[in-house]
Formats: C-alpha cells, sequence, structure tokens
C-alpha cells in the first residue's frame, strides 16, 4: 500500500552523499575549488581581485546561513548582524585599540558567537522555531543595526569606521601578511575553505544529522531523547561562529565596517543566495553567491537605481522554476539521466 | 534509581485523571504494565488510548495523579527525560525522517542518548544494530533510500524499528498497524512478538484480529475508564465489553 507523499519529489533531490563514494567526490570538489581559487589571482586584475575576495567571503555568510536554514530547518533573517557584528567587532579592536592578529580574529568571532548563544539559548529553549524564529532575528538586526548607527562615539555612526587594518598573523617564527592586495586574496579564500572545512564535517558528523532530523521532525528527535534545542542553539552559535568570522575578515579585507554590512537587505540577500543556488547543498550556497553577486554587479553598472528590482526579478523567476534551487535541479536532472541510463542511482533500491 | 531492576520493570499510572478544559479525558484511571512481556490497550475512539501514552511519555501531564517507572515518580518530567530513561514511543501518524536515509534514520534511533542505568541494563534491545533490525524488518534492501521513498508500510516498520533501536525499557505503539493490508498486518504482528521478548511492548489497535495475533494481556478503555483487563479470550467473551465496544464494532 502506498500513501502519495507530494514530498517526494522534493525530497528525491537532497544530497545524498555517505560512504566513501561521498568521500571521494566531495574530496574532488574541494580539490577543483582550491584550483580555481589558485588560479584566480594571475587570471584577474587587480580590481577584480578584491571583488572575488569579497564575493568569497559572502559565499562564506551564505554557507552559514545553509547550514541554519538547509540543514536544520530554522530560517534567519539575521545572519548580516552577526556579519556585522563580527565586522565593527575587529575593525573598532584594529582602530581604537590597536589590536590586530590572532586575537582581533578571535574578538571577531566570539562576540557574535556569545550574542548568538545568548540569543538562540532563549529563543530554542523558549520554544520559538520557525517563522517566529525568523522575525526575531530579522528584529535583531533591525535593532543591531540601529544600534551601530547610533552609536557614533564606537563605531563612527553612518559613516561606519574606514582605514581598518589589514591582517598580519604570525606562524611562529613566520608571519603571513594578508594586508597585501594579494595577500587581503587569499584571506578571504582562507575564510572561505575554512568555513567550508567546517561545514563539511558537520555534514559528515552525527551532530549534523541530528540537525537534520530535527528539521524532519523536531518531535520524533525529541520523543528519541535528543535534547533539540541544545543541538538548535549550538547550530545557530555555530553559524554565528562563521559568519562573524567572515565579517572581520571582510572589513579586513575592504578596510572598513559601515552599517550597510549589518543591515536587513544584506540579510535578505544572503538569503537570496542561498535560495537561488539551492538550500539543501553546501555548493548550492556557493553557486548562488557567486551568480547573484556578479549579476548584481553587472546590473548596477547600467541600473544605478533600479538594479535590486531586476535582480529581484530574476530570483522569483529562478525560485518558481527550480524551488530547490540551481543545484537542487542539476542533481534532480542528474540523478533522473542515471536512472534512465539503467544505472542505479545510490538511493534507488534494486528492487 | 533506588532498586535496580531485580524486580520486573513497571510503567505505572496510579489514579491519574487528565482534563482538558472542561473535558475529562482519563478519569482516576489506574493501569499498570510490565507483567506480561505484550499488552494491549483498546477501546472505543475518543476512549483516551492516546492520551494514556501521551501521559506515559511527558507530553500531557496529569491534572492529578502520579506516574510510576519501576516504582520511581515520573510525573511532571519533560518528554525527552521521559524518552532517556527507556520509556519509548510510535506515534499513530508515522512519523520517520523523510529527508534522511533509512541507515540514518536507523542510526539516529540507536544513538539516541540514554540513561546511564538503562545503557548497562543487560538483556534489553540494547545490543542490537541498525543492520539486525533492518534484516528483521525488511528494509535491508532500503537502506540507502530516503525515507520518503518508502512505503506506507514500510515507513510504520521503519518507525517501530527505529522505536526498537532506541533502547527502550518499554516500547509503546500507538495504532501500529493502521493503514496496512492484511498481509503486512499479521507481518507487524509477528515482528512485534519478536520485539516484546527483548522490552516491554505496549499496543494500542483497533483491529481485533490483530490483538489476537498479538497475544499477550488486554485492557479495554472505555470514556476514560478502566473498564476490563485480563486475556483476550476473556476479553471478547465479556458481555460489557461486547455491548460498549465490539458490538459497536460489529454494527460498524
Ligand atoms: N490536547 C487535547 N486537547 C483537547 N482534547 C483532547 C486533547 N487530546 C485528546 N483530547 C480529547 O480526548 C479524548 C480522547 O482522545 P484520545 O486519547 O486521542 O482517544 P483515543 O486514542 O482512544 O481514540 C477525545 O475526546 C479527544 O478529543
Ligand atoms: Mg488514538
Amino acid at each position: 500500500m502506498t500513501v502519495i507523499d507530494v514530498n517526494v519529489e522534493q525530497d528525491s533531490t537532497v544530497e545524498v552523499s555517505k560512504g566513501k563514494n561521498g568521500l571521494v567526490r566531495t574530496g574532488g570538489a574541494v580539490a577543483a575549488l582550491v584550483g580555481v581559487l589558485a588560479i584566480l589571482p594571475s587570471v584577474l586584475s587587480p580590481f577584480n581581485l578584491i571583488f572575488a575576495a569579497q564575493i568569497l567571503i559572502y559565499a562564506t555568510v551564505a554557507l552559514s546561513l545553509q547550514l541554519l536554514w538547509g540543514r536544520a530547518g530554522q530560517l534567519s533573517f539575521g545572519q548580516a548582524a552577526f556579519f556585522g557584528i563580527g565586522a565593527y567587532s575587529y575593525a573598532i579592536v584594529g582602530t581604537r585599540y590597536d589590536i590586530g592578529g590572532w586575537l582581533s580574529v578571535g574578538i571577531a568571532v566570539a562576540v557574535p558567537v556569545l550574542m548568538a548563544f545568548v540569543l538562540g539559548y532563549f529563543l530554542f529553549f523558549g520554544k520559538v522555531r520557525d517563522a517566529y524564529f525568523s522575525i526575531v532575528t530579522l528584529a535583531f538586526v533591525l535593532i543591531a543595526n540601529q544600534v551601530v548607527i547610533s552609536w557614533r562615539s564606537v563605531t563612527g555612526g553612518d559613516t561606519g569606521l574606514t582605514r581598518v587594518p589589514g591582517l598580519v598573523l604570525p606562524f611562529g617564527a613566520f608571519s603571513i601578511d594578508f594586508s597585501t592586495r594579494n595577500g587581503r586574496y587569499y584571506l578571504a579564500a582562507t575564510v572561505l575553505l575554512v568555513g567550508l572545512l567546517v561545514l563539511l564535517w558537520v555534514r559528515s558528523s552525527s551532530f549534523g544529522l541530528v540537525l537534520e532530523a530535527i528539521r524532519d521532525d523536531e518531535n520524533r528527535a525529541a520523543f528519541l531523547g535528543y535534547n533539540t534545542s541544545w543541538y538548535l542553539t549550538a547550530a545557530f552559535t555555530l553559524s554565528a561562529a562563521i559568519a562573524g568570522l567572515a565579517g572581520g575578515m571582510f572589513a579586513s579585507v575592504s578596510t572598513l565596517a559601515a552599517p550597510d554590512m549589518l543591515d536587513q537587505f544584506l540579510s535578505i540577500q544572503i538569503l537570496t543566495w542561498v535560495a537561488i543556488g539551492g538550500r539543501n547543498y553546501l555548493a548550492g550556497a556557493l553557486v548562488g553567491t557567486v551568480i547573484m553577486r556578479i549579476l548584481s554587479d553587472q546590473i548596477s553598472s547600467f541600473l544605478t537605481d533600479s538594479w535590486p528590482l531586476v535582480v529581484g526579478l530574476f530570483f522569483i523567476i529562478v525560485v518558481l522554476a527550480f524551488p530547490q534551487g540551481i543545484v537542487g535541479e542539476l542533481t534532480r536532472i542528474k540523478n533522473r539521466n542515471v536512472a534512465r541510463l539503467g544505472g542505479r542511482r545510490a538511493n534507488v533500491s534494486p528492487k | 534509581m533506588s532498586a535496580p531492576s531485580k524486580t520486573s520493570p513497571s510503567l505505572v499510572l496510579e489514579s491519574v485523571t487528565v482534563k482538558f478544559g472542561g473535558l475529562t479525558v482519563l478519569d482516576d484511571l489506574s493501569l499498570e504494565f510490565g507483567h506480561s512481556p505484550i499488552s494491549s490497550l483498546i477501546g472505543p475512539n475518543g476512549a483516551g488510548k492516546t492520551t494514556v501514552f501521551n501521559t506515559f511519555s511527558g507530553i500531557v501531564e496529569p491534572t492529578t495523579g502520579r506516574l510510576l517507572l519501576d516504582g520511581e515518580d515520573i510525573t511532571g518530567r519533560s518528554p525527552i527525560d521521559i524518552a532517556r530513561a527507556g520509556v519509548v514511543r510510535k506515534f499513530q501518524v508515522p512519523t520517520v525522517f523523510h529527508g534522511i536515509t533509512v541507515a540514518d534514520n536507523l542510526k539516529i534511533a540507536v544513538d539516541a542518548p540514554r540513561e546511564r542505568s538503562l545503557r548497562q541494563q543487560e538483556g534489553s534491545a540494547q545490543s542490537w544494530e541498525p543492520t539486525d533490525v533492518a534484516k528483521q524488518f525488511g528494509l535491508m534492501s532500503k537502506m540507502n533510500a530516503l525515507a520518503s521513498e518508502l512505503s506506507h508500510g514500510e515507513r510504520q516498520w521503519l518507525e517501530i524499528g527505529m522505536a526498537f533501536l532506541a533502547h527502550p525499557r518499554f516500547l509503546l505503539l500507538d495504532e501500529p498497524a493502521a493503514g496496512l493490508g492484511p498481509e503486512e498486518s499479521t507481518h507487524t504482528a509477528d515482528l512485534i512478538k519478536n520485539i516484546s521478548e527483548h522490552c516491554k511492548t505496549i499496543v494500542i489497535e483497533h483491529d481485533m484480529k490483530f490483538i489476537r495475533e498479538l497475544g499477550g494481556d488486554v485492557t479495554v478503555l472505555h470514556q476514560g475508564q478502566l473498564l476490563r483487563h485480563g486475556s483476550m479470550e476473556e476479553i471478547e467473551s465479556d458481555q460489557v465489553v461486547r455491548d460498549v465496544y465490539l458490538g459497536r464494532e460489529a454494527n460498524a
């Protein structure tokens, strides 16, 4: 007996990348990414290289949202808040207290982490989920933005903080200067790879598996004995850590921290990057960010005011056509072709 | 725990009343499970059967009365704590994690956090592995399929298998044969009989044939009160039960 389930079509695109094959494929994909990242400095103009560096950092923050939204099922409108708090933390300690190096990186991560932990703890243990969670995170980014604009003496108000120092990281007797033009690009690439490796670990860990279970049916997980509120708080905090790292390094790469790094508009953009690429996939966050950033940049060069309209329209069309995003759609086509060619998809049983 | 369970495990409702607003759903109800490896809870729709399970699993807190596990008062504990103490349930509507594979569903169940005393208990379901359960439940060929790709029956079996893997001391199954055909239903009864050799199993069902196949003792609930308790033969020949329940079923 079969019950027709409207979700089957959707679900069949969810990534199944476990086992040895999955590991090889993931390793190959990461190696290819490293290769592309290594080549870019020799093919891009200096201007485009900084543009690329910013995209890589934006992609990192998109990855951090993918953890929360795609894996744990909680959509946050507050991702830009943690990104911006990371950026301002780095910029404030750098410009006002002359703090740099590892400590400034640590602060860019620690401040958003503390805030996310407190906020996440009270929200998730207070049974706030789903739409209510999204609304509270939206309120959070609005408040954080207001604070940053109003607290002039510390944050520089509307103009933000300029001349933020670049990053120099000591490794024992050596140090790497990430403040040069190429250095800034390599910093961005490193941030992306660090974020990606952490999230790949989550994907293969039992922590990540339980998050997926919570996304699918939180009650079922709780009635098996899992403390789901802790898991969600941990996911929220980890997500903020990566967003904060990305934000801090964004301030370093672009040598400034400004209120538009911490506003609802950026939050919504991050969300569109993840949605358009495919929220169930790490690759989706990467692909979506690259496409949308380049598209926005191109369109805004000749439509100075109305570019968000065009980009928004593009977003709506893609999401309507491919609800599972670009990577989701590609996966579906691939799976269908494999099935049609008589081969067996990894997750189709022999029967 | 005060008394390490030399005695057989027991799960008890002690004079429990549950009210929703003005509606009394369980009415000074006392029940004890654990004597028999397998027990059935039957009664007409709305009798309060699911509410008994909801009380046992901490979703519903009794208005008055107590809930005891192996003699220990667990009234008011959270569902998570109760699950960790080894009271695991299957829901009336099959609930599995549809976006992950069957193997991962089983892995999550077997990895579920448990009280240490329960981990150390002997003779429980603790030594079972996902592949053992998948074999028993005919899910071996579906291990890499997403749970959403399973048929209704397979989903029922997966959820039962998950509950069984989650180190239960008491396994509560709410309508495990709902929506199954006759053959699947018989298969399910066999599975549950096997399970009940390893942990105490309580089953809510409507299908009398299914209850007969299960064996074990039977508790009849009616309007939130205990109507009868006994073997299936006793229950089926009981005139009061026939009037309120079996007769009604025959008419339906
Ligand atoms: N959370 C609730 N709130 C209000 N009424 C409820 C709730 N849960 C159950 N009931 C009522 O309690 C009665 C018993 O329900 P239930 O235990 O589900 O019955 P059964 O499982 O025996 O069919 C029904 O009348 C039902 O409407
Ligand atoms: Mg019921």
